[in-house]
């Protein structure tokens, strides 16, 4: 491995070692997808089959088990890692720990936030979503899913070893602005208006919050070691 | 100030004068505006809640962005008095934001007749108190305390991207709520004679603040340093 | 004097609505200021217990 001096060599080094983990391993990806669509059938059993109802709610419905489910599918993210030594392996290396987290985050929102947004596709139609806003809900989630994925791992470096509830606690209020973004797209393109300003909103806050969460991620792990 | 021991022996002498001035500002604030303030000719009397209301709102958002201020002070230079400073603000902030919903639903059913509306500002500063749970679970469920100041203020941080949107919010989204009374810039759409009394109640309200944050961080200091030999010299050893 | 206070107690039925307010905030604080203090008091307690 001496030829590989270059940080991207190791970002994708970590990318190829945590996707072959995640899928010799089945319930990786397909335990956060069956959640989704479990959360998904609940609403229509709860709130009963009307059509008119659900097809009114169902942007919404859609938002909130995408972020449930990408949260609960991040929780446990950096805690194999972290128990067999890895983690330590990153800390050791020369290379810039964040490039490292991003990487797992990355490689982690590919594995379980992509199925997520194939089975957003499936639940509108089984929540009577327009059929016109089915490219904005894509949109929209394809940059809502890879916010929740970064702040899930922050929330779960903060919460390592302990409680997945916690990990919850820590993150949800500050999934609310992603939330807001997510449904306003919704709402505008629901009622045919250009979205593209709230689309940029939430390209912004992604473009700050990459850097910004790997950074305080390493700053939440770098406290196991102390 | 920026060691334990310094800050315990300076807070000894200045916490009761601190405690007096608090005591009598407030108290002044609150008599003069819930007293003396003239009645309201829309609101009717029911309008002098905006003396407990607006001022713990204030606080509640303060209070947020003076534990970011610490916790990045407490993760660039690792100050010791700032994370502990984190730690005894969180219950108190939280305290302020319970005051602010409780009080502001009280005066909604009076005059909207109903206990809660999602309206931005309300919304927000429910959220507000979710980040102040989230802080102080996230510190009680750590341990080791040191390790847990520092877990918290990366939640601070991170969490005052919150406080700015909370003041957006109000402009996003505008429904029932007025806007904003009270700013520092412009004058005051109220009269003087409301107006005046609702300055001293905030500013009482954030010298009792002052004084409640050196209250429980001299107890946090202490807890900290129990087994240190300055503890066991001023605190254990007064009255031996 | 007694009409005055009574003014103050009632306003005009807003009354209830105004202290309730007054004393949840005295609730919220009293609590935030004592629990710290009992907190100090148990540490010196423990504390002269181990010597």
């Amino acid at each position: 491995m001496n030829d590989r001096n270059n940080t991207l060599d190791w970002f994708m080094l970590v990318m190829r070692r945590d996707l072959i983990l995640s899928f010799r391993r089945s319930a990786t990806y397909l335990t956060p997808l069956i959640f989704f669509l479990i959360v998904v059938t609940f609403f229509p059993l709860a709130l009963g089959p009307s059509q008119s109802l659900l097809s009114s709610l169902a942007a919404g419905i859609i938002w909130i088990s995408a972020l449930l489910s990408s949260l609960l599918a991040v929780e446990g993210i950096f805690s194999e890692d972290y128990q067999d030594g890895t983690m330590d392996q990153y800390f050791i290396s020369t290379e810039p720990v964040f490039v490292l987290i991003f990487a797992k985050v990355l490689c982690h929102w590919l594995v379980c936030g992509a199925p997520i947004i194939l089975a957003s596709i499936i639940s509108s139609l089984f929540l009577y979503l327009p059929s016109g806003v089915l490219f904005a809900l894509i949109e929209s989630l394809l940059m809502g899913t890879f916010f929740m994925s970064l702040l899930g791992a922050l929330g779960a470096a903060l919460a390592l070893g302990r409680s997945a509830i916690l990990s919850a606690i820590i993150v949800l209020p500050f999934s609310i602005p992603t939330l807001l973004m997510g449904t306003a797209i919704m709402t505008a393109a629901i009622n045919q208006q250009d979205y593209s300003g709230f689309l940029s909103i939430m390209g912004a806050m992604l473009a700050i919050g990459i850097p910004g969460l790997c950074l305080l991620t390493v700053e939440a792990i770098k406290l196991n070691y102390e | 100030m920026g060691s334990p021991p310094f800050f315990y022996r300076w807070s000894t002498t200045f916490s009761p004068w601190l405690a007096l001035l608090a005591v009598i500002v407030f108290s002044a604030g609150l008599f003069w505006g819930i007293g003396f303030a003239p009645t309201d000719y829309k609101q009717g009397d029911v309008y002098r809640i905006i003396y407990i209301h607006v001022p713990s709102a204030i606080l509640a958002e303060s209070i947020y962005v003076l534990m970011a201020v610490c916790g990045f002070i407490s993760m660039v230079w690792r100050a010791k008095i700032a994370g502990m400073l984190i730690t005894s603000a969180a219950p108190i902030g939280a305290g302020f934001t319970l005051i602010a919903l409780v009080t502001g639903s009280i005066w909604g059913q009076f005059t909207w007749g109903t206990w809660w509306v999602w309206d931005a500002r309300l919304t927000s500063t429910l959220i507000l108190f979710f980040l102040y749970s989230a802080i102080i679970g996230l510190h009680s469920s750590i341990e080791n305390k040191a390790k847990a100041d520092r877990a918290v203020s990366i939640l601070a941080v991170l969490g005052v991207v919150i406080v700015p949107i909370i003041k957006k919010s109000v402009d996003w989204w505008q429904t029932l709520h007025q806007s904003s009374t009270f700013t520092l810039t412009s004058s005051p759409s109220m009269s003087p004679d409301m107006y005046q009394p609702l300055f001293v109640c905030v500013l009482g309200f954030s010298f009792l603040f002052i004084f409640m944050l050196t209250n429980s961080l001299r107890g946090e200091i202490i807890f900290r340093e129990r087994d240190k030999l300055w503890v066991k010299n001023q605190f254990f050893g007064q009255e031996r | 004097m007694l009409d005055s206070l009574h003014v103050l107690f009632i306003m005009d039925g807003s009354g209830p609505y105004v202290w309730l307010c007054f004393f949840v905030l005295m609730f919220v604080v009293s609590v935030n200021i004592i629990l710290p203090i009992i907190r100090m008091k148990k540490i010196y307690k423990e504390g002269r217990l181990e010597d």
